[in-house]
Order: structure tokens, then sequence, then C-alpha cells
């Protein structure tokens, strides 16, 4: 199942149910992609990297992007496109001074987002599935559909600093564009990571991906995200492990297996002591 | 708006007035009624579970800041606002979840609040 939803203002919403898809184009809006059960494989400039559910990918105007669905399970996928006066006006909104907005003088400039995976949770969560709710209802209304979206941007920006900006702060580099780079690379190590989380990946596999020594890697991702890269890899299992014991049928074994740990003992263990509950009470108290 | 087991009293300045905002604008059941046999007053179902019983005469236990839980904040923002209602400014984030806030003829302030929890997985 698919609708695609166009409204006056060029803003563009699709919901897809699929198992199989295979999309390639130059996209040519803004645009934001999120998965709400299984994963969508995606190609972004000759990049590869997977959207699961806690994440979304944000992808830029003119940027050649393809993804692939191939899941025996359906996948539901959503993606929010913003038409080219909508973001502009929003950018100019939210970066421009009082004094600006109100002389008027200031130009309108085409936002440029990094892209790449962010963390799908909070408002924004709770928005988009507020607008995917409205829309698998029906909804027409362009005026609460546009605020949907207009919240959905706030969301972002406000996931932008928290991810891009604060993290560039907190590196130790002097120059900025040194700084860029070595988060931009940060960014690929996790990409990496939560793409093939359920491999048997070594620091040395994310320290390639990431083009960095993997000294480099654990100093750097240190400093930014304050953890180091195998205690993200960790959390990101364990999440994910979360999530197939809410959402799915498999026996324990099966899902210590999915999320790419080797002994069912360190899983229950660490799962323990991450959050004060062992797994099978977890998904009997999320049952009940 | 969802339920939540509220009856606030509140005053307003004429209830001639009140009763066009609060059915008018915002579509709210509304019924003439008197207090104690004496006092006139409109009771306002705000939804299923919260009533406003609004009366030009001050009392104790009136309150001039009314919340109404709402289970999405911008759909309730929009249908108000179609119908006329004017915004203090657009739905901000707390910590408690989202709000949007507006005023009624008397200046009696409304808060309309979509809860969440942050902490759920």
């Amino acid at each position: 199942m698919r609708y695609v939803k166009e409204l006056s203002n060029r803003n563009k919403i699709i919901s897809e149910h699929t198992c199989e898809a295979l999309y390639e184009q130059q996209n040519d809006a803004y645009t934001i992609k999120f998965v709400f059960n299984g994963t969508e494989d995606c190609e972004l400039n000759k990049r590869r990297f997977c959207i699961y559910p806690d994440t979304f990918a944000v992808v830029n105007a003119g940027t050649n992007f393809s993804s692939k669905i191939d899941s025996i399970n359906p996948v539901n996928t959503f993606s929010v496109s913003f038409g080219e006066n909508f973001i502009k006006d929003f950018h100019h909104t939210v970066s421009s001074s009082n004094e600006g907005l109100l002389d008027g003088k200031d130009v309108k400039s085409t936002p440029v987002f990094t892209e790449s995976l962010y963390p799908f949770a909070g408002d924004m969560r709770f928005n988009v599935l507020h607008l995917k709710n409205q829309l698998d209802k029906g909804l027409k209304d362009e005026m609460l559909i546009n605020e949907y979206l207009y919240h959905c941007l706030l969301n972002y920006y406000k996931i932008y600093d928290r991810e891009v900006v604060q993290k560039l702060d907190k590196l130790s580099f002097i120059k900025t564009k040194t700084r860029e780079e070595v988060l931009k690379r940060l960014t690929l190590a996790k990409e990496y990571m939560s793409s093939n989380y359920n491999q048997n990946i070594t620091l040395e596999d994310i320290a390639a991906q990431a083009c960095l020594s993997v000294n480099h890697l654990l100093r750097t991702f240190k400093e930014a995200y304050e953890i180091s890269p195998y205690q993200f890899l960790m959390q990101l299992r364990l999440n994910r492990a979360k999530g197939l014991l809410q959402t799915t049928g498999y026996s324990l074994n099966e899902i210590v297996a999915l999320v790419g740990f080797e002994c069912p003992s360190s899983f229950i263990r660490l799962f323990k002591n991450t959050f004060n509950i062992t797994p099978l009470k977890y998904r009997k108290s999320r049952l009940n | 708006m969802s339920p939540c087991g509220k009856l606030f009293y509140v005053r307003v300045k004429q209830l001639n007035d009140a009763w066009a905002f609060y059915a008018n604008c915002l579509g709210m059941a509304t019924e003439a009624t008197m207090l104690h046999g004496e006092e006139k007053g409109i009771l306002v179902k705000a939804d299923e579970e919260t009533n406003i019983f609004l009366s030009e005469r001050k009392h104790q236990n009136q309150t001039n800041k009314i919340v109404l839980n709402s289970d999405d904040c911008l759909e309730e923002y929009c249908r108000l606002k179609s119908r006329g209602v004017i915004f203090k400014k657009t739905p901000s984030y707390l910590s408690e979840g989202l709000s949007a806030e507006f005023s009624d003829p008397s200046g009696n302030d409304f808060i309309i609040l979509e809860e969440r929890n942050y902490n759920e997985d």
C-alpha cells in the first residue's frame, strides 16, 4: 500500500507499506525519511546505510539517492519532502534576528543539512506519529498538515543543534574546518555501526570506514559523544534488542543473534545492568 | 481532549460574551444553569470529563488558569485557530510536552497541554 500527499505549497508526504521496493533518483527536495518497522537500505552519494525505526535520515535537494526494501515482513516507510519556499521561509525565520525579520532585509538562503542518520525520538517521534496517524485516517486539512511539517522541521533543527553543533563545540581542534571534517568522519563511524550493528564488526573496521586511525577514532569519538565506539555499539544493540522484545515474538536466543551478541548470558547480564530489568521481565512488562 | 475529571470555577465579565466565546469559538457544549438556585451561570462541557462553571460573581475557589489536556495539541491548535481563537503564541515545548495558550474575553488563561512521556521506549 502506498499513498502520496502533495500539498499546494509543494510539501509532499509519501507513505508506503511494502516487502519489496527499489528507488533510484536524484532527490529533488529536502527530505526526511523514517521507517516505522523493518529496515530500508539506502545509498546516498555512494555511502551506504540502513534506516531503522530508531533513526531517520536527512537528504538535501539535488543529492543522488537510492533506496531498497527487500523483506519477508512488510516495511512501513514514511518520507516528508519540503517545498523550496517552505524550507527557505522556515530557515529564514529561525536563523534571522527579530530586527532582520522586521526590516525584511535578510536574504532568504537555502539551508544545507548534514546528510546523515539522526535519532528518531522525543518530540520528532510524537509529531511524526501524529501526522502519520492523521494521514492514515484520511486527513485533508492542509493547514494542519503544514503545522505538523513546520514542527517536524523545528524538531529537526533542535536535533541538528544537539547532534552536530554541540558536538562540534566538544571537539578540541582549533580550526573550525578540522572540527567539521573530524565530525563528518565520526558521523560515518556512527552510520556504519548503526547499519552493521548485528555483524561482528571490529574497531579497525569502524576506523577504516571513518578514514581515521584507530587511536584517532577512539580519542575523537569519546571527545564528541562522551562514550567509546564500543559503548555506543553496545547501547545500540541493547536498544534494538529492546525494540525486538517489544514488537516481535522472537525467542531470546533469536534476538541475541539478531542484534549481534554471541553469548546469551552476557547479553542478559548487560541488559539487566543497563535497564535494571531482565529481557524476559521487560517483554512481560510491555505486554501488560 | 482527553478525560481528566475536573471542574473549574471561572469568573467572567459578562455571561453573554462568555457564552458566545465558549459555544461559538471553542465549540464547547454550554448549558445555562443556576448555582444554589440564585446565581446565574453557564456550565461548559470542555470535554468528556472536564466541566467549567462560569459566573459573573466572585468565589473563593475560582481560577483564572485552566489546563485542558489533549491527545494532539497541534490538531487542537489548528481546530481552534480556524474557529477564530487567537493564541498568545505558536505551540511551544515544555518539559511535560507540547502546549498552546489562549485567553477568553475575560482574560482567563487556557493552556492546551499534550503531555508526553519522553522516557517511554
